[in-house]
């Protein structure tokens, strides 16, 4: 009923004989003039017509469908299409199922992650006004089907980093309260790639809004679990980037000598990688463990190796080497 | 170190025929760009401008047809991304005519490239559109008719907001702090930004984001060193937009156009970025976002243009607007262009020793 329903053009349509639609109006000079697919001029002209009427009817609730299968990034579209659900009153559950598809098929499309984030607190909204001892039970049960849908997307298009689909997944768990169930889910994603840094970033999100402000103890077992990681794959930057969360000058963190095994750990890496080259992101964690400690020399020394070793980046290190002594 | 990469080691003519037919007419994969046509088109005329092949394109008729996207509606201002659909109300153009901040940043970019003098631009319509575009959280959404439920939200458009009231100085007209607030909420435990609060940090956010607190004058409360850091360590060859992806063509604009705005270029490799942009040229003229892609298109073709400016292969860029530093100077000194940062702005420079680009690394581009 939401959905497209024919192939037949408009034009031939019963239903639709009543309207005329209304062509594109581009001026004498167009520019940036896009080659429309067949299909695509009459939609639109029967989209603008319906806009003309003001018309928010089951049958423009389906055009607006057939304008999104024709342009997934049509803004003016779906927001005719949240109009129609609204003033028709539709059922919001069967709209929901309608557009699986869109955020599957695109993945990377702002407006279909949008509309779905409306529909969910739209749904969410409407089932707390039912009040009742079930409507509770029926929000949760909506939440997690809706992160299972997230997983379900990421992994019909083998994309774990998927920016809008994480974004929407943490609106869903801010939104219904679900943090505290979060850790494992983001474990067992790292376990299947530890270079996933969407999934990093997601873990220190879930412990922002699990555990803050930090305790002594939470903030160890994530150096450990960071510093488990860098000792399976030591040239995995996500995992040292993620020390550094925790490491230095900021909210909640302590300084880079407060945790030793730290220094531990660099130092190892250090001599296994010396062995075939050098691991960059552990002198850099060397360097910033011995500025912590105020060991001036010993940072620039390493600073003056990163420059050695890390070409790309010389000036860069060099620069650093030289607010060595600025301080 | 192998020689470097010049102007003459790019197939110029061929970029410069590839933006020049891509201003006329797209392919139909362009189609779901149909509502962003003026975004296209801004590829193209800056694209052209920076390649100095502008005289390209009929300067007048680009113009006239810019302007008629814009808006007529006195509290409903700015331009639209598509053509504009004829209604017989004020109401119903309202409810359906969006205009779209991005939109509207582009369009006056182009018209500054173009060199005219913004005078038909519908000052206090945009303002009034500011305002609604504005949430509470600081952040802005793109279209606004009926509610601010019309659109997402994010950092992409606080940074068109911020162009906006810098070109046009309409700072009244947004709330300053929630949009610094925002920002600053976007910054990632990195140091770098995403597209809000919480999210992971992204070279096009990080953009967005320095490009707006540069413009507010409040890049002075950044964790510096992480940020940089951040940004520095994107570059591969060419630059990645996230921590542990390959590298992308568009990247070197998005992280390089940062490091220009933190006055910190000189810390962009520009030999191995421009060798990376030559491995992501096409034969068909343009560039594709990775080397092993099968065709260029738009976008990744204007910001690796882009990148060969930020490696001194081409003329300079001003990374803060998307401009040539040519254009930006001229409509400066028309007066077209207020460039006119946040009331209360605050200066802001690298710390430390200054750090000197290597103006003919990668070729040298002679004026």
């Amino acid at each position: 009923m939401y959905g497209i329903s024919e192939d037949r053009p408009y034009s031939k349509r019963e239903e639709w004989k009543d309207v005329t639609p209304v062509p594109q109006k581009d001026g004498p000079h167009p520019l940036a003039v896009i080659k429309y697919p067949p299909g695509f001029e009459e939609v639109h002209g029967y989209f603008r017509a319906i806009q003309q009427r003001n018309e928010t009817s089951l049958r423009a609730l389906s055009l607006t469908a057939d304008v999104i299968e024709n342009n997934s990034a049509n803004y003016t579209a779906w927001y005719y299409r949240r109009r129609c659900l609204k003033e028709l009153d539709s059922d919001l559950d069967e709209e929901r199922v309608f557009t699986n598809k869109w955020a599957t098929d695109c993945p990377k499309n702002y407006q279909v992650w949008y509309h779905r984030r409306w529909l969910i607190s739209e749904i969410a909204e409407r089932k707390r006004k039912e009040a009742g001892a079930e409507a509770d039970k029926h929000i949760q049960l909506l939440a997690r089907q809706e992160l299972e849908y997230h997983l379900d997307c990421m992994q019909v298009n083998s994309d774990y980093k998927n920016y809008n689909g994480w974004s929407h997944r943490q609106f869903i768990l801010q939104h219904f309260n679900l943090w505290h169930e979060e850790l494992p889910f983001v474990e067992r994603l790292l376990s299947e790639d530890i270079r996933n840094n969407s999934a990093w970033n997601h873990r220190y999100t879930v412990v922002r809004n699990q555990s803050w402000p930090l305790s002594d103890e939470i903030r160890k077992r994530e150096i450990k679990f960071a510093m488990d990681a860098i000792r399976a794959c030591a040239n995995n930057e996500c995992a040292w980037n993620y020390l550094s969360a925790f490491l230095g000058e900021g909210n909640c963190k302590v300084p880079w000598t407060a945790e030793p095994e730290v220094e531990v750990l660099c130092r190892e890496v250090i001599d296994v990688a010396a062995q075939h080259g050098t691991c960059r992101m552990a002198l850099q964690a060397m360097a910033s463990i011995n500025e912590a400690k105020g060991d001036v020399q010993a940072a620039a020394a390493l600073y003056s190796q990163l420059e050695e070793v890390d070409r790309i980046r010389a000036k860069y290190w060099a620069w650093r080497a030289s607010l060595l002594g600025a301080v | 170190m192998s020689s470097g990469l010049a102007i003459k080691d790019f197939n110029y003519a061929k970029h410069a025929a590839f933006f020049k037919k891509h201003a006329a007419s797209l392919p139909e994969q362009y189609k779901l760009m149909d509502t962003n046509r003026l975004t296209l088109l801004y590829f193209s005329v800056s694209g052209l401008d920076l390649l100095g092949k502008l005289d390209q394109l009929d300067r007048d008729a680009t113009v006239e047809y810019i302007y008629s996207f814009q808006s007529d509606c006195p509290d409903h201002g700015g331009f639209y991304g598509y053509p504009k659909v004829s209604f017989d109300s004020e109401d119903l153009d309202r409810a359906n005519n969006q205009p779209h901040i991005a939109n509207t940043y582009v369009a006056l970019v182009m018209l500054l490239i173009l060199k005219d003098d913004l005078s038909r631009v519908r000052c206090s319509a945009v303002a009034a559109s500011l305002r609604r575009w504005q949430l509470e959280d600081g952040s802005f959404c793109c279209v606004h008719c009926l509610s601010s439920l019309d659109s997402e939200s994010d950092i992409r458009f606080v940074y068109c907001a911020a162009s906006i009231c810098y070109i046009l100085d309409l700072w009244h007209a947004v709330d300053v702090e929630a949009m610094a607030r925002f920002v600053y909420a976007s910054q990632s435990f990195d140091g770098a930004f995403g597209m809000g609060p919480e999210t992971e940090s992204h070279g096009g956010c990080t953009y967005c984001a320095v490009a707006c607190l540069s413009m507010l004058g409040r890049l002075d409360d950044l964790d510096m060193l992480q940020l940089l850091h951040w940004c520095v360590h994107r570059q591969q060859s060419g630059f990645q937009g996230r921590i542990e992806k390959e590298p992308d063509s568009c990247y070197s604009f998005w992280v390089g156009g940062t490091l220009q705005m933190l006055g910190a270029d000189a810390f962009l490799e520009r030999q191995s970025c421009a060798r990376f942009l030559k491995t992501c040229e096409s034969g068909y003229g343009g560039f594709q976002k990775f080397p092993d892609a099968e065709f260029p298109d738009l976008l990744h073709s204007y910001f690796s243009v882009c990148g060969l400016c930020l490696c001194g292969v081409l003329p300079p860029l001003t990374a803060l607007l998307g401009l040539s530093e040519a254009a930006f100077a001229a409509a400066q000194r028309s007066g077209a262009l207020k460039a006119q940062r946040a009331p209360g702005a605050r200066p802001w420079r690298l710390p430390g020793k200054p750090v000197e680009p290597e103006h003919t690394a990668a070729g040298g581009y002679v004026a």
